[in-house]
């Protein structure tokens, strides 16, 4: 019976859906934020996003948030820049998954009449509203100053330093060596892994490195998820005691991990913060108001004994956030 | 006729001898290049992680016999982890894990009555599951990684030991000779060689194919369950990205062991040579301390060796009766 | 008569049904959803897949897979930043050469050495990606020095169609013809349907396979180009996720898995329809995660829908159906 229906008006029935879609649905009328960023599989990037929805509730405004699925995900990101001027928000805030593969759509964006906030990563374009800038390079110096100093100046050190190509990750990096050769040139920077990126492959890798280097004594890793990975593998051999951890980022895992004191510290921005002004620079930006072109606020570096005294409100998510 | 027999034989032999001898072939080497590698604690732990991925193997190993696939194992796995710990502070070490392990069950009875029952298409299924599951696991977990309190009882499977031998080797073990009972001596597994050669052949025949099919892919869920909740306990966390090239890490294994993607055959000692192979692999890279680059360069030209080695003598005998004519 | 046609083309409509049911749908329900600029958006977005997806087509049709495509591309894309600088435009041209010869390979490993498809574009995968990594700095972006226009200029219209969904277009055009019109074309369909059967006959089955692979390593050599004009930077690591994308594209534009049927028009609405779906969701503004199982639940249902359509709209049910 329904067979027959269809069979009998296909014809005008596609004409009729057609038809339809053309007239469109109601636009929705309150001010739409596009926020896109690499992933939502990192603490950095979570956390950023909680402190821009909040701030979003807070100002009434709808907040769209697009995750390009994975750090090195550049065509999809510049899909989804695409989509978001295709919808006629009012700002974007992005996180670029590499600066210089989006500038070109982000360009687009700004010549549209959409203001464009780059966030910690930020597109490599000249006509940015404003920049809310993480820096990247001091997390790493800070890691290898207490790193450095838990190992006493002495021995080797193997990298977890995080995807290649990504400018949280090699930013980082930089910082540790170039600090760790200007002031403590007594330690050797002997492996640097640029393939384990989560907590498993993490693991791995360090046991191997147990393996192959006797004289371990340190582990810098660009995330806490990979050093969480590393203090697993040197709990179940019992290396715990010699081979020292420094890490970045905060989560629950940094927590624990600070406060089990299975890393001696841990630099941090106070992401949730910049979710915030990130957001508020959007809304004042979509507003046609003149924004400050950069925003910088200062990393932290937390270690086992700071862990009860700072603010984790500006740092981390609340734990039952889901973006 | 004799000499025709004989060839058959050798050639039979041969192969079986071929199997196993790339893994000692890759041993060898390996033994005598790389730096640390002959030592029992490493050989230890290059055998542990080589289990989880051998237990996860064995499953792809039946779901590839029965003439299907599996994309969605890696999600699986990071489902049951985020599951089982979730679960784990109130109601137990114990019932997390076994409720972890369902849900990985139930995601390959799911695959296996879409694939089977509904006759949707392996490929496209498995590829959705993997979208789907991670999705439920991103969302279950907020999308951050999860951590287990590490308790010992938790961390048990993944680090604990039977007799001085790691669990998660007996394990291994344990479900090697589980599938080769399975398909060796059960008339269930022998049913999914006559599927996976030619389905509309086998349901002709009366054969319960679809049923067989369906066997297969819970059957694998058990498997990759199993594979899961020793991961889940390694690594002591719960997260969508537990292990994402799961899925294609089996299927490397299975292939490399000699098992074709198109259905039909293999056995258990082809999934445990691919395994080995691959263990000491990602081991030897490491422990050669060589960039990313020349790592993945590496495992390229090794896992090419691997399989065209075997295909050498063939190769040989399809070729020169281009020069020399009607060699027989 | 009418019956049979829409039998054997029922696996040929799921894309072009899906897509314009997806347009409709999210049209009605999405502002701003069913303009052209948003279809154009869409059509960009969806050239570099296109191109993946259309070569995966050809190799399916000979009862193969690769999945190297997305590392070939990316591979390309880097070869071709590399050497922009010093060659001007025609870097683009060795971006395709470089996917030539993995395509080559490929097919080498393939036809004459019997290796499992699997197999082979695994290995040539893992090599693509060191390969890249190796002359990239250890994965590092290249940006050459003047890309910027170019990056600008790819992202306008000609004659309302995408200038990026260009090349795509031309490959889709050539490759129908082919198929239709050139006896290639019917020895591919021939080797896919029956390896032995084509031998006997005389078609050089170990040559045509090899020509698709050939094929299929230019087309990703090509994505590769488009992805470097598209972003003005060589990725080395980019596409991981696009191998598994283009043979579910292929697979919902009504490519047979194992092989011997397939249509290039179709394969395009079924890329067409992937980027539809994510654009909808992705303008919609719903959670990332919900979205993800949202495409995974279409993804899945997608298989069946040749056979929906088949009860649907064919008047007389097919021998045979249980």
């Amino acid at each position: 019976m329904m067979k027959t229906f269809i069979q009998t008006w296909r014809a005008p029935l596609a004409l009729l859906g057609v038809a339809m879609s053309c007239v469109g649905s109601v636009g929705a009328e309150e001010l739409a934020i596009g926020y896109a960023v690499p992933s939502l599989s990192q603490s950095f990037w979570i956390s950023s996003s909680f402190g821009a929805e909040d701030e979003a509730s807070k100002e009434g405004v709808k907040l769209i948030k697009l995750s390009a699925g994975g750090d090195s995900n550049v065509a999809q990101q510049i899909s989804q820049l695409q989509s978001l001027i295709q919808r006629h928000v009012g700002a974007i805030v992005v996180g670029a998954t590499n600066g210089d593969a989006v500038r070109a759509v982000v360009d687009q964006a700004v010549r549209q009449g959409i203001p464009v906030i780059g966030i910690s990563s930020p597109p490599n374009s000249q006509h940015l509203a404003s920049i809310v800038t993480a820096d990247h390079y001091d997390m790493g110096r800070m890691q290898a100053e207490c790193l450095g100093e838990a190992m006493q100046g002495q021995g080797d050190v193997a990298m977890l330093a995080g995807p290649a190509g990504q400018a949280w990750s090699d930013l980082r990096a930089q910082g540790f060596r170039q600090t760790l050769k200007d002031k403590f040139p007594g330690i050797n920077v002997v492996a640097e892994s640029r393939l384990a990126d989560n907590r498993n492959a993490s693991l791995n890798t360090t046991e191997d490195w147990l393996q192959r280097f006797a004289n371990l004594k340190g582990i810098y890793s660009a995330t806490e998820d990979m050093a969480a990975g590393a203090v697993a593998a040197l709990r179940a051999s019992g290396h715990l005691e010699q081979v020292k951890v420094s890490t970045s980022n905060f989560s629950p895992t940094a927590r624990e991990l600070l406060v089990n004191n299975e890393v001696v510290c841990s630099s941090v921005q106070q992401v949730v913060e910049q979710g915030r002004a990130a957001l508020r620079l959007a809304v004042a930006a979509a507003n046609k108001q003149t924004v400050e072109k950069v925003v910088s606020l200062p990393a932290l570096k937390i270690s086992a004994q700071d862990v009860a005294t700072v603010n984790l409100e500006q740092v981390m998510a609340p734990a039952n956030y889901v973006p | 006729m004799t000499t025709f027999i004989k060839q058959r034989s050798a050639i039979a032999l041969g192969s079986r001898i071929g199997v196993i001898a790339i893994p000692l072939v890759v041993f060898i080497v390996c033994v005598l290049f790389v730096p640390r590698f002959l030592s029992v604690d490493n050989l230890q732990n290059v055998l542990r992680v080589g289990s989880i991925l051998l237990i996860a193997a064995c499953g792809q190993a039946a779901i590839l016999i029965v003439g299907g696939i599996d994309f969605s194992m890696g999600s699986a796995v990071a489902l049951l982890s985020v599951v089982t710990v979730i679960l784990a502070p109130e109601h137990g070490v114990a019932l997390a894990f076994a409720c972890g392990m369902c849900v990985a069950v139930l995601a390959g009875l799911c695959n296996g009555l879409l694939i089977a029952y509904l006759k949707l298409p392996a490929f496209l299924v498995t590829l959705g599951m993997l979208m789907v599951l991670h999705g439920l696991a991103s969302l279950l977990s907020g999308g951050m990684p999860l951590d287990a309190a590490p308790s010992p009882s938790f961390l048990w499977l993944g680090s604990g030991h039977v007799a001085g031998i790691p669990v998660p080797i007996v394990l291994a073990v344990l479900a090697v000779l589980s599938l080769h009972f399975l398909l060796r001596y059960t008339v269930a597994g022998r049913g999914w060689f006559l599927v996976g050669t030619n389905f509309n052949a086998a349901v002709n025949a009366g054969l319960p194919a679809r049923r067989s099919v369906l066997l297969a892919y819970v059957v694998a869920g058990l498997f990759c369950a199993l594979a899961g909740a020793i991961l889940t306990s390694r690594v002591g966390s719960g997260q969508p990205n537990l292990y994402p090239d799961l899925a294609f890490a089996t299927i490397a294994v299975c292939a490399i062991g000699g098992i074709p993607l198109n259905g039909g055959r293999g056995s258990a000692v082809q999934v445990v040579c691919g395994a080995l192979i691959i263990a000491m692999l990602n081991n030897a890279v490491v422990l050669l301390n060589l960039t990313s680059a020349w790592q993945q360069l590496l495992m390229a030209a090794v896992i090419a060796a691997a399989v065209l080695l075997p295909q050498l003598h063939t190769v040989r005998r399809r070729y020169t009766h281009l020069f020399k004519g009607n060699a027989q | 008569m009418k019956a049979s046609t829409i039998n054997r083309q029922a696996r040929f409509l799921v894309a072009p049904g899906g897509l314009l049911l997806t347009v409709c749908v999210a049209g009605a329900l999405v502002g701003d959803y069913a303009s052209l600029g948003n279809l154009q958006n869409i059509g960009s977005q969806a050239a570099i897949l296109a191109l993946l997806a259309l070569g995966q087509m050809l190799v399916m049709l000979v009862r193969g897979f690769d999945i190297s495509v997305g590392a070939v591309a990316a591979c390309s894309s880097t070869v071709a930043a590399l050497t922009m600088d010093s060659l001007g435009t025609s870097s683009l041209a060795l971006a395709v050469l470089a996917g030539l010869l993995f395509g080559g390979l490929n097919g080498v490993l393939i036809a004459y050495l019997r290796v499992q498809p699997i197999v082979a574009t695994l290995c040539s995968m893992i090599a693509a990606q060191g390969l890249a990594r190796l002359i990239s700095d250890d994965g590092q972006p290249v940006v050459p020095v003047d890309a910027s226009s170019l990056a600008d200029l790819a992202f306008q219209n000609i004659a309302g169609i995408p200038l990026l969904l260009v090349p795509a277009l031309i490959c889709m055009l050539l490759v129908g013809l082919v198929l239709k019109k050139f006896t290639l074309g019917r020895h591919l369909f021939m080797v896919g349907c029956d390896p032995q059967a084509a031998s006997l006959v005389g078609v050089d089955s170990r040559r045509v396979t090899l020509i698709a692979y050939l094929a299929c390593g230019v087309f990703a050599g090509l994505a590769g180009a488009v992805l470097f004009c598209k972003t003005g930077t060589g990725l080395p690591t980019e596409g991981v996720s696009w191998a598994l994308q283009s043979v579910a594209a292929a697979v919902i534009g009504g490519t047979a898995l194992q092989g011997g049927t397939a249509s290039v028009w179709p394969v395009f609405f079924g890329v067409l329809l992937i980027q539809a779906l994510e654009t909808a969701l992705n303008i919609q503004g719903v959670s990332p995660f919900i979205a993800e199982i949202v495409m995974g639940l279409i993804i899945l249902v997608a298989g069946g829908l040749d056979r929906l359509i088949l009860r649907l709209f064919s008047s007389t049910t097919p021998y045979g159906e249980s």
